[in-house]
C-alpha cells in the first residue's frame, strides 16, 4: 500500500510539470489556433541560458530571472513576427510546419553551442527527502509543486480579476468580437505567447537536475504534456493543470502496475490517452465544443 | 507585410510549358539516370538511391499533406514496418526482394487504413497531436517488440548479391532497384494528383463542405489518402533497408518525420516534381553541412522549414516558375495570340 | 402555378425531370438558438422560387438542411420521393441537387477548369484503384467531363479563363464560375444562395437574365436566396418568406409584396 501511495505522490509531482507545459500549450493555442510543438524546446533553452548565466558567475537566482526575462521576450517576439501573419492569414498548416521547424532550430542551436554533455543545473534546495506519513518527497519537487501553484494562483488573478485578463478571454472566445468592442487583442496575442514561454523555462530550470540538461530535454515531457492538453481540453488551462495531474499519476500507475507496460514502454499511455480522448470526447474534459460553420 | 514579402510570397501556376518540351525533358533524364550509375562511384550511388528513398515516401506524404492538407508525424512507424519487413523477410528469412515489395506495401496500406479509421475522424490538429504521439512511441514500441526486431541492436541486413547475368556491382544493383520503385511512385502519384481523386484531395484541403456538397465522402477519401500514403512510407522503407543493409529503432523516429516533411516543403508544397528536389536536399545539403558542424546539418532542416513556409511557400518549384514565366510567356506570345487581360479584385471563396 | 411550364408537365435535362421540392416542418436548433422553427412549402418543378427575408431569418440554414450539412431536429425534406434527410451530404449531388454558396465555395488554388470539373465528381467513378494505374477508364471519364466543361464555360463567356487558378479573378467571375459548377453537377434543382450579392446593378440584371434562361433552357426548379427585391421580382414565379425561422408569407411575387407581415418583418415597426 505504501508503494501505491508513494506511485501516486510521485505521478502527481510529475503531473505538475506536464501540467505547467500544457499550460503553456493552452495559452498559445487561446491565441494562435497553434498546438506550439516547439514550446517544450522553447524551455529547454531557457533552461540553458540560466545554466549559462550562473557558470558565468551570476547568482543563481538572478539567473533564474534573467533566463525566465530573456524568455518572456523570445516567445513575444516570435508571435509578433512569425506567427501574427500567417495567423491572420488563416494559414494553419505553414504555422503548424514552421513550429515544426523552430523545434527543430532550437534543439540544433543548443547542441552547437553547449553540445550534448549534460550540464549539471544546482537545485534551487537542497537537504534530505522530506517524508510525509510513509511518503517520500525530494525538497526540490515540493519546491516545484509549490512554484506551479503559485503560477496557476497568478494566472487566475490575471484571468479572472483584471480587465487584461477579461481581453485575454474575449479574445480567445471571439478575436473579431474582441477587437470590434476595442479590446487590445494584439497585446494579449503577444503577452500569451510570451508568458507562455516564461513559465516554460521555469519550469526547465526547476526540472533540469532530474531531467539532465541537454539538447532536447524536454521533448519527453512535450509528448505528455500535448496528452495532458487534449485530456482537459486544449483550450481550457483549468483543464491543462488538471489534465496535466491525471496524465502524471495514470501514467506512473500503469508503469507500476500494469504488465507490458514498464518504465520503458510508459508513453504508449500517452499515446492512448490523447487518441481516446479525441474520440470519445474530442473537446477534452473543460474545453468548449468547436462548431462548424458553412 | 513588405512587398518584396509579398513578392516572394506570391503563388505561382503552373507553367504551360508544351508537352514536347516535357517529355524530352524526361526522357533525356531517364536516359542519364540508366547510364550514370555504371559511371559513378559507389558513394555516390548510394547516396542517389537514397534520394529515391526519401522521394517515394515523400511522394506519400505529398498525397496527404500536399494534396489533402493533413500533417502526420507518424510515417517514421509506417517507413519502419517496411523496413523492418525487408529486413525481417528478406534478410533473416531469406525471400526474394519482391516479395518483401508486396508485403510492405500491402502491410503499410493496412495499418495506415487501420489508425486512419479513429484518427481521420479528428480535425487536422487533432491528427497532428496523436501522429506526434505515434512518432515518439515508434522507437519504444520496435524496442519492445524485440523478439522481432533485436531492439536497439537491431538486425544487419544481407539481401545477397546481384544476379551473374547483370554483371553489375551491388551498389548499382541497388541503385537500379530504387530508381525503378521511385519512377513507379512517381507516376502513380502524378496520375493520382492529376484526375478526379486529385480533385477530391485537394476540394477536401482547399473546402470541405463544399467538396462535401458535390459527392466527396471526407472520411472514406481520407482513409484512402492515409493508408496510400502510409504504403508509400513503407515501400520507402523496403528501399532504406536495402541501402543501408541495416536497421535500428532510433532511426525512425520524430528526426525521420520532420525530415519528410522537409523534403515536401523545400520542393514546394503540393508539386510532385518539388518532391524530388526536396529529396535531393535533404540527402545532399545536410552532408554539405556537416563539413561545417554536426549540428549544421540537423540546423539546416529546421531553417528551411521555416524559410521555405514563411518566406517561399512555392519552395523551389515556385521560385524555378517565378524564373522560368517570363521565358515560357515570351515563347507563347509569339506562338498564339495573347490571352485577354483580367482585373485582379476579389479573393476566391476561403474558409 | 409557373408561367413556363405547367406544374404537372415533367421537364427533362440528361433524362433526369426536374424535381419537386417538399419542405415540411423543419426545425433546427443550435445549443438554445432557434434557427428554423418548422417552415413548410412546396417548389414545383420547374418554377423558379424565391427565398426572402431579414438577415438570420434561417434561409442559408434552410440551404443548409436540404445539402445534409446540418441535420434538422425534426420535419421532412424531400425531392420528389427521395428523402433527404435519410441521405448524407455526399449523396445529394447524386440526387440532382447543386448549390452555391454565399460566400463563394469555390477551391481557390484550383484552375477554373477543375474547379467546374468538380461537379461531374458525383457521376464519375474512377477511385484509387484505377487513378494510380492510370486505367483508360480514367482517361475516358477526364476527357468526357473536360469537354462538357469547356462547353459549360463557353456557354457562359468564361472559356478564356479555363486554366486560370480561381484565386484573383473578379467577384462578379468568380460567381459565374460557381454557377457553371453547379450547372455541371446537372441538377434537378439548383439553389442559388446570394447570387446578385456583391454585383453592380448592371451585372445584376445579367444575372436574373442567365438564371431564367438556364431555367428555360435546361428545365430544372430553381431555390433563390436574394436580398436583391429588383431581381427576385423579375424572375420568381413564387415567393416564400422567413422570418426568424418561421414562414411567413408564401405566394406569388405580387401577392407576397403586399403582404402586412412581410412589410412588418422587413421594416420592423418603424413602418
Amino acid at each position: 500500500m505504501t508503494t501505491f501511495f508513494q506511485q501516486i505522490v510521485d505521478g502527481l509531482t510529475t503531473g505538475v510539470i506536464y501540467a505547467a507545459i500544457a499550460l503553456s500549450l493552452v495559452l498559445v493555442y487561446r491565441t494562435s489556433r497553434l498546438v506550439n510543438f516547439a514550446q517544450a524546446e522553447m524551455a529547454t533553452l531557457g533552461g540553458f541560458l540560466a545554466w549559462q548565466l550562473s557558470d558565468w558567475g551570476v547568482p543563481f537566482p538572478l539567473a533564474i530571472a534573467l533566463a525566465v526575462a530573456a524568455s518572456f521576450a523570445l516567445g513575444a517576439t516570435m508571435e509578433r513576427t512569425v506567427v501574427r501573419p500567417l495567423h491572420e492569414a488563416h494559414n494553419e498548416l505553414a504555422l503548424f510546419v514552421i513550429s515544426l521547424g523552430i523545434l527543430v532550430v532550437l534543439i540544433n542551436v543548443e547542441a552547437w553551442i553547449w553540445g550534448y554533455q549534460v550540464k549539471a543545473v544546482p537545485l534551487v534546495i537542497d537537504g534530505p527527502a522530506v517524508s510525509i506519513g510513509s511518503v517520500l518527497v525530494s525538497r526540490q519537487k515540493l519546491v516545484i509543486v509549490a512554484v506551479a501553484i503559485v503560477i496557476a494562483a497568478l494566472l487566475f488573478v490575471l484571468f479572472q480579476r483584471t480587465r487584461f485578463g477579461l481581453a485575454m478571454r474575449a479574445a480567445a472566445d471571439n478575436q473579431p468580437s474582441a477587437r470590434l468592442l476595442g479590446l487590445p487583442v494584439n497585446a494579449t496575442m503577444t503577452l500569451s505567447w510570451g508568458i507562455a514561454a516564461a513559465i516554460g523555462t521555469l519550469m526547465a530550470i526547476l526540472v533540469a537536475p532530474q531531467q539532465f540538461l541537454q539538447p532536447g530535454m524536454l521533448l519527453p515531457v512535450l509528448l505528455y504534456a500535448v496528452a495532458a492538453a487534449t485530456l482537459g481540453g486544449i483550450d481550457s488551462p483549468v483543464g491543462a493543470v488538471i489534465g496535466g495531474l491525471i496524465v502524471g499519476v495514470v501514467e506512473n500507475l500503469a508503469g507500476t502496475y500494469v504488465p507490458g507496460i514498464g518504465q520503458d514502454f510508459k508513453s504508449a499511455v500517452a499515446f492512448l490517452i490523447i487518441m481516446g480522448v479525441l474520440l470519445v470526447r474530442p473537446q477534452g474534459l473543460l474545453g468548449s465544443k468547436s462548431v462548424v460553420r458553412v | 507585410m513588405s512587398a518584396i514579402m509579398r513578392r516572394l510570397r506570391q503563388p505561382r501556376p503552373r507553367l504551360p510549358i508544351p508537352r514536347w518540351v516535357n517529355l524530352v525533358v524526361g526522357i533525356a533524364a531517364f536516359a542519364y539516370l540508366l547510364y550514370a550509375p555504371l559511371v559513378s562511384p559507389s558513394y555516390s550511388n548510394t547516396q542517389m538511391a537514397m534520394v529515391c528513398v526519401y522521394a517515394v515516401a515523400g511522394l506519400g506524404l505529398h498525397l496527404l499533406t500536399g494534396m489533402t492538407g493533413l500533417i502526420s508525424l507518424g510515417h517514421g512507424f509506417f517507413f519502419a514496418v517496411g523496413a523492418y519487413t525487408a529486413a525481417i523477410l528478406s534478410g533473416t528469412q531469406g525471400w526474394p526482394v519482391p516479395v518483401s515489395f508486396v508485403v510492405a506495401a500491402a502491410l503499410g496500406w493496412l495499418l495506415g487504413f487501420l489508425f486512419g479509421l479513429p484518427a481521420l475522424r479528428l480535425s487536422p490538429l487533432a491528427l497532428s497531436q496523436v501522429t506526434l504521439a505515434l512518432a515518439l512511441i515508434t522507437p519504444s514500441l520496435i524496442k519492445r517488440l524485440d523478439f522481432m526486431t533485436n531492439g536497439s541492436a537491431g538486425l544487419s541486413v544481407d539481401v545477397g548479391d546481384p544476379p551473374a547475368w547483370s554483371g553489375l556491382d551491388k551498389d548499382q544493383w541497388i541503385l537500379y532497384i530504387c530508381l525503378l520503385i521511385a519512377l513507379v511512385a512517381y507516376l502513380v502519384t502524378l496520375a493520382l494528383s492529376r484526375g478526379r481523386t486529385g480533385r477530391a484531395m485537394k476540394g477536401l484541403r482547399d473546402n470541405l463542405p463544399v467538396a462535401t456538397t458535390l459527392g466527396v465522402r471526407a472520411t472514406t477519401t481520407k482513409s484512402f489518402v492515409f493508408a496510400t500514403s502510409a504504403a508509400f512510407a513503407a515501400v520507402g522503407g523496403v528501399l532504406y533497408t536495402l541501402v543501408i543493409q541495416y536497421v535500428g529503432a532510433d532511426a525512425f523516429g520524430l528526426t525521420f518525420a520532420i525530415a519528410l516533411i522537409t523534403v515536401i516543403v523545400v520542393g514546394g508544397l503540393g508539386s510532385v516534381p518539388g518532391v524530388i528536389l526536396g529529396a535531393v536536399f535533404v540527402v545532399f545539403v545536410p552532408s554539405w553541412a556537416s563539413e561545417v558542424s554536426p549540428s549544421a546539418s540537423g540546423l539546416i532542416y529546421g531553417v528551411a522549414l521555416v524559410v521555405f513556409m514563411f518566406v517561399l511557400p512555392g519552395g523551389v518549384i515556385g521560385v524555378l516558375r517565378a524564373i522560368g514565366h517570363p521565358v515560357v510567356s515570351r515563347f507563347h506570345a509569339r506562338r498564339s495570340t495573347a490571352q485577354p487581360p483580367v482585373p485582379q479584385e476579389q479573393e476566391a471563396g476561403r474558409r | 402555378m409557373t408561367e413556363a411550364i405547367g406544374a404537372d408537365v415533367h421537364v427533362t435535362i440528361g433524362g433526369q425531370p426536374a424535381g419537386a421540392l417538399h419542405i415540411q416542418d423543419v426545425r433546427l436548433h443550435f445549443g438554445g438558438v432557434t434557427a428554423l422553427d418548422g417552415p413548410s412549402f412546396e417548389v414545383e418543378p420547374g418554377e423558379i422560387c424565391g427565398l426572402i427575408g431579414p438577415n438570420g431569418a434561417g434561409k442559408t440554414a434552410l440551404f443548409n438542411c436540404i445539402s445534409g450539412l446540418y441535420r434538422p431536429d425534426s420535419g421532412h425534406v424531400l425531392l420528389d420521393d427521395t428523402d433527404l434527410l435519410a441521405r448524407r451530404a455526399d449523396q445529394v449531388a447524386d440526387i440532382g441537387i447543386a448549390r452555391t454558396f454565399q460566400n463563394l465555395g469555390l477551391f481557390a488554388s484550383q484552375s477554373v477548369l477543375e474547379n467546374v470539373m468538380g461537379g461531374a465528381y458525383h457521376r464519375t467513378r474512377s477511385g484509387f484503384l484505377v487513378g494510380s494505374l492510370g486505367l483508360p477508364l480514367m482517361w475516358r471519364e477526364e476527357r468526357r467531363e473536360r469537354e462538357r466543361a469547356r462547353g459549360i464555360l463557353d456557354s457562359l463567356g468564361l472559356d478564356h479563363l479555363e486554366s486560370r487558378p480561381a484565386a484573383g479573378l473578379p467577384l462578379g467571375t468568380l460567381k459565374r464560375i460557381e454557377l457553371a459548377r453547379a450547372l455541371m453537377v446537372r441538377p434537378r434543382l439548383l439553389m442559388l444562395d446570394e447570387p446578385a450579392n456583391g454585383l453592380i446593378l448592371e451585372e445584376v440584371h445579367e444575372l436574373a437574365g442567365l438564371v431564367r434562361a438556364l431555367r428555360d433552357e435546361h428545365r430544372f426548379s430553381v431555390l433563390l436566396i436574394e436580398h436583391h427585391m429588383g431581381m427576385v421580382m423579375s424572375i420568381c414565379d413564387h415567393l416564400v418568406v422567413l422570418n426568424l425561422g418561421r414562414k411567413i408569407a408564401d405566394g406569388r411575387p405580387g401577392e407576397v409584396r403586399n403582404d402586412p407581415a412581410v412589410v412588418e418583418a422587413y421594416l420592423g415597426g418603424a413602418a
